[in-house]
Formats: C-alpha cells, sequence, structure tokens
C-alpha cells in the first residue's frame, strides 16, 4: 500500500533546474532507497518533503488523501538531513530534551540514547564528539516523536563499519515495528542489502523505481574468471549462453538468478572451474549505466 | 583784583564745602557698611540665565570679611560672586574718588570710580538713602564681566531683603556649544549677540 | 509558543556568547567610574570655568548620578555594538549551525518560530538594559554618593537629585525601545545574509554612518536628520531637560515603533518564504 505519493515535483534554485517532473510513491512499512550519485538531487527532494524548500510545482497525496500537504507528511515523519545539526554548546541529553519539548508525544531521552549506542555520554557536550557520534545523535533526534515515516539522507556517513551495521539493524527493527522508511544513499551495495524498494535519481529526474523481489527475479550480469584458457567444449557451452569473452580470458554471461548455479556446475563438470565469480545486478548495472 | 579775589574765594569755598560734604556721605556709607559683621542667612536662589536652567534652591549662607562665604544645602549650589549683601563693605571699602550724580526722591546716587588698577570693578554708580543710608541700586563696570546692576530691596530691617541683579551673558562666556548636544529646544545667545541674564535673592537672615 | 520563547531563552543564556557580552558592559562602566574618580573634579572644574568665574559653586559635582549620566553616553556605540552581537547570532546561529534544518523539521510553524527568537531578543534587550542601568548606577553611587546632575543640553542643565532616579529609568525605558528597534534591523540582515558577521558588520556601518551624518548639522544633510534612526535614538537625552519635551520624545517613540515593526515585517516576510538549502 502507498503511504504517499509526490507527483510532478519542479524545483529551481538559483536558475539550475535541481528536480524535473520528478514522481515517485513510498511504500508503507518498506524501507525504500533513494540512491543517485552526488549532485543528482537527492538531498534537494528530501529538503522539499521536509517542508525546508518550496517546489515550484508538485502535489503530494498521503494514504490516498489529495489535498494533503508537505507540512503534513512533515509533521508524522522524522528527518535526518545532510550532516549532523546540532547544538555544540548542549550536551547529547540537552539536545535532545531540547526537541522533546517541541514534540506533543515523544520517546524518553535516555531510550533514545541506548537505541543509537550512546547510552552513559548524555552529559558529554556535543562539541566534543567525533563525526560518527554526532551522526547517531542526530538519527536519535529523528526518532524523538516516534514517527510513522523516518526519511534519513544519507544516515550511515561518518559510521564506522560497527556503526553502520548497528544502524542497519536498528532500521530494519524499526520498520519491523512498522514504520516507513526513506534512506538516500551513493551507496549501492550497503542500500540492496537493507532496502526493499529502490528510486533511482539522477540529474534530477527519477530514471528508476523499483521493487526487491522484482530485481531478484530479474537476469543478472556475472563476470567468471578462469586461471586457465578455457576447453573448446565449454567455449562452445558459453556461446550458446550468449557469453562475452573478454581479452582478458573473463567470461561475460547474463543469466537468470535460477540457473546461475547450473551453470557454474555444467563448467565445472566440462573442466573448467571458474576460480571467482562477480555478480552485478540490474540496479548496479542500470545505475552505471545511467550515472556513466 | 578785590573783586577777582572774593570771586574765587566763594567759588573755592562753595566746591570745598560741597567736596565736604560729598566726603562726609560717603564717610557715613563706608563707616556703616564696614562695620558690618558677618552676616548668616538663608538665601532663595533664583537664576534667570539663558543657557541656565536651575531650579530656585535655597541655600544657607555664612558671608565672612575676607573670606569665602560658606554655602550649605541640598544639591549643587550657585551664589553669584557679584551683587550680593556683602558687597557693599567690598566695594566701599576699596580706594575710589566719589562723584555726586543726581538725586531723586529721598535717594542719591553717587558714581565711584575706582583709583585701584588691581580691582576688577573701574566705575561704580550707587544709589542709597538719604536717611539711613541703605544702598538701592548698584551699576558696576568690571574688566572682565562687562556691567552689573543690582537692585535692593529693604524691609526694616538694615540690611537689604531681596536683591535682584543683571548682567551681560555674552561676558560670562557659557560653555554652551562646547561640548553640549543641542535639540534645539531652547535659544542662547548667539556669539555676538548679548542678552542680559537675572538672578534674584531672597535673604532671611539667621 | 511559550515553549518555543523558553527554548529560545534556554539557547540564549546557555552561550558563552551572553555572558561575555554582559561582562564586556560592566566592565566599560567599571571603567568609566574608575576614570572619573580620578580625574572627574578636574574635568567638571575645567567645564564649569566661565561659570565659576561668576559664581560660587558648592555640592558634590561628580557623584553617582552623574556618573551613571556619563555611562549612558556609551549609548552612542557602545552599547548597539554589544547587543547586536548577540541579538544576530539568535537568528543566523541556526543556519551556520545547520540547525535551523533540524528545527524546521519540528512540528512547528515557521511564523511561531521566527516570533519565539523575536521576543527572546526583546527579552535579551530589556535584560542587558537593566544589567547596563544597575552596573552604572550602583557602583558608582557606592563610590562617589548622591548629588545634582550637571548636564550640557541645550546649554546647561541642573537636574535635582530627588527627579535623578525617574529621568534615568524612562531614559532606560527609552533606550530599550531605541535598542530593540536597532537590533530588528540587525535581525533582518542576520536572516538576510544567514551569516553573523555580515550581519554585525552591515549594521555597525549604518550606525556608525549615520551617525556622522548627524554630525553634519548644516546644509546638504540637516534636512535628513530626522530620518535617520540616530537622531531619534539620541532623544533619550531629553529626560534630563529641565522641563521634559514629551511631543518630541513621543514623535521619537512612535517612529522606533514604526522601525521596529516594518523590520519585524519584512524579516518574517523573508523567512516565511526562504529557501532552506544549506
Amino acid at each position: 500500500m502507498k503511504l504517499f505519493k509526490v507527483t510532478d515535483l519542479n524545483l529551481k534554485l538559483g536558475g539550475k533546474t535541481i528536480l524535473k517532473d520528478v514522481s515517485f510513491h513510498l511504500e508503507k512499512g518498506k524501507i525504500t532507497g533513494l540512491i543517485g550519485p552526488n549532485g543528482s538531487g537527492k538531498s534537494s527532494l528530501i529538503k522539499v518533503l521536509a517542508g525546508l524548500v518550496f517546489p515550484d510545482r508538485g502535489a503530494i497525496c498521503i494514504e490516498n488523501d489529495t489535498t494533503s500537504t508537505f507540512l503534513e507528511l512533515r509533521n508524522k515523519s522524522g528527518f535526518l538531513i545532510d550532516s549532523p545539526a546540532l547544538y555544540p554548546f548542549l550536551d547529547a541529553t540537552e539536545n535532545l530534551n531540547l526537541f522533546c519539548k517541541l514534540n506533543k508525544k515523544h520517546l524518553e531521552v535516555e531510550s533514545l540514547l541506548n537505541m543509537v549506542g550512546l547510552a552513559g555520554i548524555g552529559e558529554k557536550k556535543v562539541k566534543h564528539f567525533s563525526t560518527g557520534m554526532k551522526q547517531r545523535l542526530s538519527i536519535a533526534q529523528s526518532l524523538i516523536g516516534d514517527p510513522e515515516v523516518l526519511i534519513l539522507d544519507e544516515p550511515f556517513n561518518g559510521l564506522d563499519p560497527n556503526g553502520a551495521n548497528d544502524l542497519a539493524d536498528l532500521l530494519k527493527s524499526l520498520n519491523k515495528a512498522g514504520k516507513s522508511i526513506l534512506i538516500s544513499s551513493h551507496l549501492l551495495r550497503d542500500m540492496e542489502i537493507l532496502a526493499d524498494e529502490f528510486i533511482v535519481i539522477y540529474r534530477g529526474e527519477i530514471v528508476l523505481q523499483v521493487n526487491k523481489e522484482t530485481l531478484q527475479r530479474e537476469d543478472k550480469k556475472i563476470i567468471l574468471t578462469f586461471q586457465d584458457r578455457i576447453g573448446n567444449e565449454a567455449l562452445a557451452y558459453l556461446k550458446d549462453l550468449h557469453a562475452e569473452i573478454l581479452d582478458n580470458g573473463n567470461v561475460v554471461l547474463v543469466l537468470c538468478p535460477d540457473i546461475i548455479a547450473s551453470v557454474i556446475t555444467k563448467l565445472v563438470g566440462l573442466g573448467d572451474v571458474p576460480v571467482n565469480m562477480e555478480t552485478l545486478t540490474v540496479l548496479q548495472e542500470r545505475y552505471l549505466d545511467i550515472t556513466k | 583784583m578785590r573783586t577777582q579775589l572774593t570771586f574765587a574765594l566763594l567759588f573755592f569755598s562753595f566746591v570745598l564745602t560741597g567736596q565736604t560734604q560729598n566726603d562726609l556721605v560717603i564717610q557715613k556709607l563706608r563707616e556703616k557698611y564696614s562695620g558690618q559683621k558677618d552676616i548668616k542667612c538663608q538665601i532663595l536662589v533664583k537664576v534667570e540665565v539663558e543657557g541656565i536652567h536651575i531650579p530656585e534652591k535655597k541655600i544657607y549662607v555664612e558671608f565672612q570679611k575676607g573670606k569665602k562665604p560658606v554655602i550649605k544645602g541640598e544639591g549643587l549650589l550657585l551664589l553669584p560672586k557679584k551683587g550680593t549683601a556683602d558687597q557693599f563693605a567690598e566695594l566701599l571699602s576699596s580706594n575710589f574718588q566719589a562723584i555726586f550724580l543726581q538725586k531723586k526722591g529721598a535717594a542719591v546716587c553717587y558714581k565711584l570710580v575706582s583709583l585701584d588698577p588691581a580691582s576688577d570693578w573701574i566705575t561704580a554708580d550707587i544709589w542709597f538713602t538719604e536717611k539711613n543710608y541703605n544702598i538701592i541700586e548698584t551699576i558696576v563696570n568690571s574688566k572682565k564681566h562687562g556691567t552689573f546692576s543690582a537692585l535692593y530691596t529693604y524691609s526694616d530691617k538694615e540690611m537689604p531683603i531681596k536683591s535682584v541683579i543683571t548682567f551681560d551673558v555674552k561676558k560670562f562666556k557659557l560653555p554652551l556649544k562646547f561640548i553640549g548636544r543641542e535639540q534645539g529646544l531652547t535659544e542662547y545667545p548667539e556669539n555676538d549677540k548679548v542678552s542680559r541674564g537675572k538672578i534674584t535673592l531672597n535673604y532671611i537672615y539667621l | 509558543m511559550k515553549t518555543l520563547i523558553l527554548i529560545e531563552l534556554y539557547k540564549l543564556f546557555k552561550s558563552n556568547r551572553t555572558y561575555l557580552v554582559f561582562a564586556i558592559a560592566i566592565l566599560l562602566m567599571i571603567i568609566i567610574d574608575l576614570g572619573l574618580y580620578k580625574d572627574g573634579d578636574e574635568l567638571f572644574g575645567y567645564l564649569l570655568q566661565p561659570i565659576s568665574e561668576n559664581f560660587f559653586i558648592e555640592g558634590n559635582m561628580v557623584n553617582g548620578y552623574l556618573i551613571s549620566y556619563l555611562a549612558l553616553n556609551t549609548l552612542w556605540v557602545h552599547i548597539p555594538i554589544l547587543i547586536i552581537i548577540v541579538t544576530t547570532h539568535i537568528f543566523s546561529s541556526e543556519f551556520e549551525l545547520g540547525t535551523i534544518k533540524t528545527l524546521l523539521t519540528q512540528p512547528i510553524e515557521r511564523t511561531e518560530l521566527i516570533a519565539a527568537k523575536i521576543v527572546a531578543m526583546i527579552c535579551f534587550v530589556i535584560i542587558f538594559m537593566l544589567v547596563v542601568a544597575l552596573s552604572a548606577l550602583l557602583p558608582a553611587l557606592v563610590l562617589f554618593g548622591f548629588g545634582d546632575v550637571i548636564v550640557f543640553i541645550d546649554g546647561i542643565q541642573f537636574i535635582q537629585q530627588p527627579t535623578y532616579l525617574g529621568r534615568y529609568m524612562l531614559a532606560i525605558f527609552f533606550s530599550i525601545i531605541s535598542m530593540v528597534a536597532f537590533s530588528s534591523m540587525a535581525m533582518f540582515f542576520a536572516l538576510y545574509f544567514r551569516n553573523t558577521l555580515s550581519a554585525i558588520l552591515i549594521s555597525i556601518g549604518i550606525l556608525i554612518l549615520s551617525t556622522l551624518i548627524q554630525t553634519f548639522i548644516f546644509g546638504f544633510f540637516s534636512d535628513w536628520q530626522p530620518f535617520l534612526f540616530t537622531y531619534h535614538f539620541a532623544k533619550w537625552q531629553l529626560f534630563f531637560v529641565d522641563t521634559i519635551p514629551v511631543k518630541t520624545i513621543v514623535n521619537a517613540v512612535i517612529f522606533l515603533l514604526v522601525m521596529i515593526l516594518f523590520f519585524v515585517a519584512l524579516s518574517v516576510m523573508r523567512f516565511k518564504k526562504m529557501q532552506i538549502t544549506e
């Protein structure tokens, strides 16, 4: 079910087109990845959703209500926009308390700090926080009002691998609890693991919106690396599969995910064992095509 | 020859008599005011000078001969140096020549010409009553401060109960445009314009 | 709204900048007190020399009330600058820190937010001016005692001791309105440039230029004076004139209130439509 739908969003700033005819929807109860290279319009789109930037044209429909406004979306969402933005002269607890006061209902500050792995350092001034700690605190801030929707712009920035894992687990648990999440990122692989839906944006336009299930059913591009020269029998088999043999001996194939295993088995049976297999999803392929 | 001598004798006798009479009057005037003791009084001072805004103030003053007066009261106190009740002794104690000018009713006017080159005053016209030698008006021309005039009012006592002193404001050189700020609320004299300021002193002797 | 105002005041008084500005203001007053403690009698003796040639002047000339009056003369430049160091920061710091995004993604209206900041600004100006007034008056009274005050406005005004305190408080109240007007202008620049330093520099530049034009009381600039806000700022001095010209002061208050309304309206309109792209 669609939580909200945005149609014909257009935005120009300083004479430059930032968003052009952007239309997309957010599925309720899913994690949606908003993917695009730097400068593609991800942050600007999120700022429009947050009510920070006013579009020249465009509409939003929340749960089939055509009279919805971006302000209504803002009021039911928690946001993390760009880099962490907190008051450096206040400590973590004071920062969160300040924003708590602006929300009619809110979670407890201590539980928020626990959620993001900042328990015990609530009295440390934010100016002494590392980038990763500030990011975690900003995420905690976005959860203050226990919002129905979380819209996060590059939330993994500044986090170490452990921190990124913890955040991914947190987002999954929040999603399991019923929250709809929109995450913008340029980290394709991480998003493929985390998200259920994908929206690709490039130069201010939405170029692809697809869900994970559809993607998983689509053919994948695989690159096989062989240690020795491929035998003739294997070569004939691969040619039947419309494989491309590269100059360096690698083989590029586009296969339905269901038959990849059987192809590898066949090649092994013919005596040609691939020493490495690299898989590019359709998403990755399309993303790379778009952003070339 | 005899006629001329008689005439000359008569003339100089007349002059000498007039001169002697003047000397006697001035002498009596001097005696009255030189014998003045220290004066203690309460004075209500009202300053009406363009550029000075000070409300009427009640001050307590002790005039002591040859000394600066002792002034007491609340806040900041101004007392003019000229024209107060103790000035007569100061005026009359210096070396001067007195010339009879005129008589009007019960009062006579003499012009005093200072013979002391160090004194500030040059000439002074003084009006006083013949009967009890109460000085009722002085017009003093001073080197530094132009012309002062003072009018004195008496009751049944020997000292005046009121003096009204008027003087030339320009000559005071008030720092009206110096560091002050103008708000255009009051007019005050331009550099080449002279106006008269007035101070009224009402005395109650203690 | 009340919550927002309290939050703004909380942030204001949690910032070191606020206390620094108070400390500088108090230090200014101490410097004035010490300077006049040493040289006050000599200075006023010199200024009153023409009068003292013809009048005996008695009384406590350099007293606490006079010092507090002289301290108010720092209103010309020092106090407005100290005030806008804090008041511009109330607005532009949110852009500099990026916290404007965090604030505007909370369930609050933009109008509410800017209104709360304006109230916080006014509260700061009131508190600051009261601190200035007390720090100018109390230590001076302790050091120098009470007395009448000689003021050089349109001649020489001898302000009587019993009336001084009332006049002083009225002058402070008037100055609060002036400083709110100046802060409103600075607030607009803070929102326009989204930068504290730019807002302060422009506001100080306008203050200095306006004060300079005011000193040319003849010729070309003389007709401009009633349109200069510094012309009306200076009217606090009229509380120290023998007969206070109520009409002139009321006109000045009206001008300043219109100035406040103008810049507040401009700022609110700008903020409501602002694209937050930081």
